[in-house]
């Protein structure tokens, strides 16, 4: 079934007529936190303003393939590469990233970077969010990455456990579409309901894969006197596989296909395009408007795009947000714009871990724990790779089918980062820009033409392996996203400046991985290809060893949650301790990042918050004081002003 | 001078990619292949390229003329491909890109000692020439896989050990 | 009201079977029209072709499962399965014949005649004469000699009216073994899920959406899931504009939608392997696409044989066919003005995987009597 977009519905709201409704809850941001709770509270009943900065058109089949083909057509095939470059509303894109000079920041594009590490990391500000260009790897979270502190002494403790947001992962689940099977996916604690399945069953390993597994399942692996066999593991994946009919007690699960204005039946199953990132061609994978349509269908949620909220006013006596003002632009191509407000009961901030705390602090709200913008967290990647005996058929399937997960926690985690392997379906193209950089060197340099060239692929792209190990970032305060008025966009909104270093736990899980993949490689029998190059932006010496580190676009901790006012920014309900009306959610709020992508954490976590945001809502019956005093009458009934 | 011919052209690129016509056909392509070539190199360096590959095939077939029907000598016709074309520093970069044209889709641009001496045009720079080109680069059927984003294969075929003919995987297999 | 020409089981088995052929027959001709558009245009008429064809593809398996509900064995490597293009479809009074074509407005106004609504203006007329210059017909009576149906919806009423008969009598008819029904984890697409065929009320359920599907329910324009009509999905290319629900059938109201004819293959209209010049590259190509589509419906008779399994790897099967497909219609067909190459669906005979397994001789008899050659 295609997930309707109502036809017209990113142009119906007046953003001029909006700005005299007081909402039950404005949301800035059309990613999957903001479409989430969008699409919750107007089931609930409540009326809801999301304000969008990317360009407005109706989600469409016809428009989504004008992504398409922005991507066919593309000479970078980078995870922006389908989508608009709009100057109004900027997003940074991995080719971006330049190696910063101490003490001189780079400022050549969207987010200043500070240094002095720099990274390549990416969000997409497009109707949808980054899930136009996720993954789907939908991993949960160990138990114990919510118990870092306690546990291991390193990071922080979550004001949350893993059986707390357990049943949000399920509910996450269901939303996004997970296929996977619970018999691969219960390990390191990581527990189930009784009966419980995915959505759909998983999606088969890779040739690669098995491949990889032949030899690697029973290695073994000591650390700190814990000793491991790994085993090639299939991950769960946020896109459309077969439906598990044993689903919700029998009663199954219908896939949600591609997003339109008119039907189609497109994106019911994953194809293996092997382009999950940056788009996926049939949309079987999931991406947020699919959510989105099924809040517009509501009628409850008003669309307001090219919208970029500006500054957050909030009263200074109560502390409570009163009003979002934001710039909306005429036309994605120019600069003009009207300044408009938005107000509501509630405010969600959801537009992403660089951006919440941009606009908070762009507003001047630093937060009284002084975290606001701090502990920024990414995870850190670093990759390796080599060349199989075998053909093995790299280049096909998803992304990422299957990995190891075996060292995503341990004792080991008091002293070193852990983290995930994926295997890489798609080959050297993260680490070396294959298969196109190797049809060039054969071509352009090994005198390759006809047959020895076809002959020369195979040897050289059919057995690429790249394993990419995901490793932890700890909360460190000074890594950190600030704001400067040196600094400013099109639309005079200030831009992300960010300051990041890896930490050393994270280096040391860094360098153990290296040795690792070594392990790995003599194992398969395969020649180890890696090289890290010193003039590479994120090249980082840990212990005199170089390496060669890449940003993960899972961005994190920049209004991180706790128990206490002094040591956070929001409770575990997302909720501002600063203002009782706002809450910020997404990723900003994790304490930890563990070793799981985190897109299907914080929409666990968003889910979550809903129920607080609704409690609140019906608990807060008397009219609230807004700024005008104009439209008073207004302020009970949700409806425009008199 | 006249423009060149398209079966020249059709016929270089099947020695040069190691596909058959009909594939070569088969992607849509060629016409606007041969097109990007003229722009970006000029009509003269192309037909020069043209007439060195049919010389070329003169010299494998045992100069007999009649170069289509004649088997040809395989050594002696890469021994003849590399003198007269891969080695020249004027046909040898055009050549390449025109199996890179047809392998990846996508226009390289030559390098700067060829435009130095030759001449830079516009249409010389790194492109994309259409969509579609992306999409129907050779690369992909000689891995056995999909153009990524396009050419779907299905659910769960890359399970499978990939489609690559046997004569590919000799000296690859344990 | 004339007769009812089903009168047992074996006269089901051949309806059933005939209903195969009619469903597959209109395969051919959808992917000729959706390859032959240019890649990367006409993204609405592409859209609804493919949707169709891959909705006949699940009309064919439910008639699958009916077929094996009954304790048929279905067999799509038959000789005469595959009908020879151009072929004759009934409508009612002027009679038209089904071309491979290109995307076209022939192509469109065929698909249209293909699937429109056609309910016989009497009882006694849903059977008409066969005049005897026509050989070619797809939807002709297997058991009543030289007569046809008026329409598609009215040869599906035929038979959910001959089940409804045969079943009264004989309280075994549905004994076929259920591992050979086809369930929802095996087939998945667009419009529609699979029904697994156990009983008459399962099997005239199944009949009655795939006749539905076609040309809607009732003359409405949406069928009882809210999918399109078939038939209001092509009058969308031909109106311009797409449909909405409320929509009447003359003035749908939805977003507009753009064709240009002219971003299209012009493969010669049923192109046939003598059109090929003898001992070419492209006529060994277009042979081989033949073969492999011959292949391929074998591995569909397997699937229906018991291993339903097998559809994932039918599904990849189509995927490699389409691209077969698309390199045919982008080659020029020497000698022929211009126009393009084309597959031509003449199925090699044995172009099965299991030679050694032959289909019982019952169901080919059948098959001679249903698709006169």
């Amino acid at each position: 079934m295609y997930a309707k977009f109502p036809k017209g519905a990113a142009h119906r709201t007046d953003p001029g007529a909006a700005a005299e409704v007081l909402y039950d809850a404005v949301v800035v941001g059309g990613g999957i936190s903001g479409a989430l709770v969008a699409l919750r509270l107007s089931e609930a009943g409540r009326k809801v303003l999301l304000l969008e900065a990317g360009p407005a058109e109706d989600l469409t089949l016809r428009g989504y393939e004008r992504y398409l083909d922005r991507f066919y057509s593309a000479i970078s095939k980078d995870n922006q590469a389908p989508y608009p470059a709009v100057a109004n509303a900027p997003m940074p894109r991995g080719t971006d990233a330049r190696r910063i000079t101490p003490g001189a920041p780079d400022a050549s594009s969207y987010i200043v970077q500070s240094g002095p590490f720099a990274t390549d990391t990416t969000y997409t500000r497009v109707l949808g969010g980054t899930t136009m260009h996720w993954e789907g790897k939908a991993l949960r979270m160990l138990p114990e990455d919510f118990r870092m502190r306690t546990l291991y002494g390193e990071g922080a403790d979550w004001p949350l456990t893993y059986e707390d947001l357990a049943p949000y992962y399920s509910e996450a689940e269901r939303e996004i579409g997970v296929s996977a099977d619970v018999e691969d996916q219960a390990y390191l604690g990581i527990g189930f309901d009784e009966d419980y399945v995915f959505p759909m069953k998983g999606l088969p390993l890779s040739y690669l894969d098995r491949t990889v597994a032949k030899d690697v399942d029973g290695m073994p692996v000591d650390l700190d006197g814990e000793h491991r066999e790994l085993r090639v593991r299939p991950f769960p994946q946020g896109r459309n596989g077969i439906p598990n009919p044993a689903y919700d007690g029998g009663r199954g699960y219908v896939p949600r296909g591609a997003v339109s204005a008119y039907q189609v039946e497109v994106g019911e199953r994953c194809q293996g395009n092997n382009n999950c990132v940056p788009i996926c061609p049939v949309q079987a994978k999931y991406n947020a408007g699919k959510t989105l349509a099924l809040a517009l269908q509501s009628g409850r949620v008003d669309l307001v795009a090219q919208a970029v909220a500006h500054k957050v006013h909030v009263d200074e006596s109560t502390g409570r947000v009163t009003e979002i003002e934001y710039r909306r632009y005429d036309r994605p191509d120019s600069p003009g714009h009207t300044t408009m407000r938005a107000r509501g009961r509630l405010f969600v901030l959801a537009a992403n871990a660089v951006e919440n705390p941009r606009l908070m602090l762009a507003s001047g709200l630093r937060g009284s724990s002084g975290l606001m913008g701090r502990n920024f967290m990414d995870h850190a990647y670093l990759l390796a790779w080599a060349l199989l005996p075998e053909v093995a058929g790299t280049f096909r399937g998803t992304i990422c089918t299957g990995g190891i997960t075996d060292l995503r926690g341990g004792r080991f985690r008091s002293r070193q980062a852990a983290f995930t392997v994926d295997i890489h379906n798609d080959g050297w193209g993260w680490a070396r820009g294959a298969p196109m950089t190797d049809l060039i060197g054969l071509v352009d340099s090994g005198g390759r033409y006809g047959e020895s060239l076809r002959q020369g692929l195979v040897d050289r792209v059919s057995r690429q392996l790249q394993l990419a190990f995901m490793v932890e970032v700890p909360a460190d305060p000074s890594n950190r996203v600030t704001v400067s008025p040196d600094f400013t966009d099109e639309l005079g909104n200030m831009r992300p400046v960010l300051s990041y270093n890896v930490p050393e736990y994270t280096m040391r899980g860094v360098a153990y991985a290296r040795q690792l993949s070594r392990r790995i490689f003599a194992r398969l029998g395969a020649e180890d290809h890696t090289a890290y190059d010193p003039e590479f932006w994120g090249y980082a010496v840990h212990d005199g060893e170089g390496y060669e580190i890449r940003g993960g676009n899972h961005l994190a901790g920049t209004h991180v949650m706790g128990r206490e006012p002094s040591t956070s920014v929001v409770d575990a309900d997302q909720r501002c301790w600063d203002h009782e009306n706002l809450y910020m959610v997404g990723g900003g709020s994790m304490p930890t990042v563990g070793t799981s992508n985190v897109t299907l954490t914080l929409a666990a976590l968003c889910l979550r918050s809903v129920r607080a945001m609704l409690a609140q809502l019906d608990s807060e019956t008397a009219p609230i004081e807004v700024t005008t005093g104009r439209d008073q009458a207004a302020t009970t009934s949700g409806e425009t002003a008199p | 001078m006249t423009a060149p011919s398209f079966e020249k052209f059709l016929s270089l690129s099947v020695d040069l990619t190691a596909f058959e016509e009909t594939d070569l056909l088969g992607t849509g392509m060629a016409h606007a292949y041969l097109a990007k070539v003229r722009a970006a190199c000029g009509d003269e360096v192309v037909t020069d390229l043209l007439d060195a590959h049919r010389a070329a095939r003169a010299d494998a077939a045992g100069g007999t003329g009649s170069h289509a029907r004649t088997p040809l000598d395989r050594d002696l016709f890469d021994r003849a491909l590399r003198h007269r074309i891969l080695s020249d520093d004027r046909l040898g970069p055009v050549a390449r890109n025109v199996i890179k044209l047809w392998y990846a889709g996508m226009w390289y641009a030559l390098p700067p000692e060829w435009t130095d001496r030759h001449g830079a045009r516009t249409a010389a720079e790194t492109s994309t020439v259409t969509a579609a080109a992306y999409q129907e680069g050779l690369l992909w059927r000689a891995i056995g896989a999909n153009p990524p984003g396009a050419k779907a294969p299905g659910y769960g075929s890359w399970a499978e050990p990939p489609r690559i003919a046997d004569r590919y995987l000799k000296g690859a297999t344990r | 009201m004339i007769a009812s020409t089903i009168e047992n089981r074996d006269d089901l088995v051949s309806y059933l079977n005939a209903a195969m052929s009619l469903e597959h027959a209109t395969i051919p001709p959808y992917l000729t029209a959706y390859y032959s558009i240019h890649s990367g245009t006409n993204s609405d008429a592409a859209h609804i072709i493919r949707v169709t064809a891959v909705e006949e593809m699940l009309h064919l398996t439910l008639a699958a499962n009916v077929l094996n509900a009954i304790g048929g064995k279905p067999d799509l490597t038959r000789p005469g399965f595959v009908p020879s293009y151009p072929a004759y479809l009934p409508d009612g009074e002027d009679d038209f014949t089904v071309d491979l074509r290109p995307f076209s407005p022939e192509a469109v106004e065929t698909f249209c005649k293909i699937e429109r609504p056609g309910k016989a203006p009497s009882a006694d007329s849903r059977l008409v004469e066969t005049p005897d210059s026509r050989t070619h017909f797809l939807v002709s009576s297997p058991t009543a000699e030289k007569m046809r149906f008026y329409s598609i919806g009215e040869f599906y009423e035929e038979i959910i009216e001959g089940l409804e008969k045969v079943a009264a009598n004989d309280p075994a008819l549905f004994h076929g073994d259920p591992a050979r029904q086809v369930g929802p984890e095996y087939f998945y697409s667009g419009g529609g899920a699979i029904t697994v065929v156990t009983d008459l009320q399962s099997a005239q359920q199944a009949l009655r959406f795939i006749a539905g599907q076609g040309e809607g329910l009732d003359s409405g324009i949406y069928d009882a899931d809210g999918e399109l009509a078939h038939y209001y999905r092509f009058r969308q290319l031909q109106l311009g504009r797409y449909y909405q629900v409320g929509d009447r059938p003359d003035a749908p109201s939805g977003p507009s939608l753009s064709i240009s004819w002219d971003e299209v293959h012009k493969v010669k209209v049923s192109v046939r392997l003598a059109d090929y010049p003898a001992g070419s590259e492209l006529a060994r190509v277009a042979r081989d696409f033949n073969a492999d589509y011959g292949a391929f419906l074998a591995l569909l008779t397997k699937a229906f044989d018991g291993r339903p399994d097998l559809l994932q790897e039918g599904v990849c099967e189509m995927f490699r066919l389409r691209d077969g497909f698309n390199r045919l219609v982008c080659n020029p067909l020497p000698g022929s003005g211009g126009l393009h190459a084309g597959p031509t669906f003449e199925i090699p005979a044995g172009a099965g995987p299991d030679p050694g397994v032959s289909p019982d001789a019952g169901a080919t008899d059948e098959t001679a009597r249903t698709v006169t050659r």
